[in-house]
């Protein structure tokens, strides 16, 4: 009786589980009102490297999107109309190092990546380096963001296509926008 | 171009509990009765408002399991204004800070020698988090308020009315204007059920320093 009362807790538990990691929504290829937005972080000078990049929706809810992170570029295909900021980006604990890294992009106010998303599109939210400051001993850990010209809004666009086609070809939407966004910065 | 902290994984946990409850100045208590009031002291009559104001859930404010110090509570639908004897000092280094309830009138003993607002802020987001075996993260999203005011403190006074700090913010949480307000009147009529007719409240609008 006991064994059988265990196993059904952990059977729910399980089932409570798969539920909460099936409620992430999907992202709809045929909804017109999503924007793509991305940018890039340069952490050749960060302790870590680049895991993940969160934007945050600035409605008063606290909500926001987690983008595809490679290699420093960082892009979401399926954002909602609405004023935009990156928050905070990181690093996931690896295999190697059992420690997460999350860095505050600027969380006072307005930053550099603000972006207001009034018409579906493409939303550069920009170039950035992660440069270290000489602290003391016993002070915390300082670092500023630097806005870079290199790579280019071009190069890091010409990426996301790439991207988009290999991995995600089902959002030709998104993949035209892009296209047409190209054309624009030749 | 802005400096940020980072929120790299080398302080313990223990540190950044301490750091929170106490490293800086405790914030003054609000004074209920006259006779709290010492000849170094003036009561700070005032309100701070944010425009538009906190959305339900709009601070996340986790300051950790257990919070015997009552951090979040602080930081939940209040605000921080730090002061200081110089005008140089930098925000958070003030020797005085005050914790205002926002939109609500406050009762604020401030010591005569430190006229200053250096700067505050009201917490936006505030969250601990466990990030390793010896690590902590902490969350930290806030609305800033510039300091530069100077209040107009007198030896004589008792209790000084310095208006509303109206703060009006963009939706990425900056500050784009900010204006005192006069509402005296009101005040003076709180002032007077609080504290009796005895006690004078001298309107001083603070007035922005050079």
């Amino acid at each position: 009786m006991t064994r059988r009362r265990i196993a059904s807790f952990f059977a729910g538990l399980l089932t409570l589980l798969v539920v909460g990691c099936a409620t992430s929504h999907p992202i709809d290829p045929k909804d017109q009102s999503l924007s793509l937005v991305y940018g890039y972080i340069d952490m050749k000078d960060a302790p870590s490297s680049l895991g993940w990049v969160h934007i945050t929706l600035y409605d008063g809810k606290n909500t926001g999107y987690f983008t595809e992170v490679d290699h420093g570029l960082f892009f979401h295909l399926g954002v909602k109309p609405g004023p935009y900021q990156v928050d905070r980006f990181g690093r996931y604990a690896t295999f190697l190092s059992n420690v997460d890294y999350s860095y505050d992009f600027g969380t006072r106010g307005r930053n550099e990546t603000a972006i207001r998303i009034e018409k579906p599109g493409v939303y550069f939210m920009g170039a950035y380096k992660y440069v270290d400051v000489p602290t003391g001993w016993f002070e915390q850990d300082k670092f500023r963001m630097e806005q870079t010209t290199t790579p280019t809004e071009r190069e890091l666009l010409n990426r996301v296509l790439a991207m988009l086609q290999n991995d995600h070809a089902q959002y030709t939407l998104q993949i035209d926008t892009v296209k047409q966004r190209l054309a624009q910065l030749r | 171009m802005a400096w940020r902290i980072a929120v790299k994984p080398v302080a313990l946990f223990a540190a950044a509990f301490l750091f929170l409850t106490g490293c800086g100045p405790t914030p003054q208590k609000p004074v209920t009765g006259v006779s709290e009031i010492g000849p170094d002291s003036v009561v700070v009559v005032g309100r701070l408002e944010l425009d538009p104001p906190l959305r339900p859930n709009e601070q996340q404010i986790r300051p950790g399991t257990i919070d015997p110090f009552g951090v979040g509570d602080t930081m939940r639908d209040h605000g921080f204004l730090w002061f200081s004897r110089s005008a140089e000092t930098p925000p958070e280094k003030g020797e005085i800070v005050l914790n205002p309830r926002l939109g609500e009138l406050y009762f604020l003993p401030v010591p005569k020698s430190a006229p200053y607002m250096v700067g505050g802020y009201i917490p936006i987001q505030f969250n601990m988090r466990l990030t390793g075996p010896r690590s902590v993260t902490v969350d930290d999203a806030r609305i800033e308020i510039s300091g530069g005011l100077r209040y107009d403190i007198r030896p004589g006074d008792k209790a000084i009315y310095v208006g509303t700090l109206r703060l009006h913010r963009d939706e990425f949480n900056e500050v784009i204007k900010a204006y005192v307000v006069d509402e005296y009147e009101a005040a003076a009529v709180e002032f007077k059920k609080r504290f009796g007719p005895g006690t004078e409240l001298r309107k001083a609008i603070p007035r922005p320093h050079t």
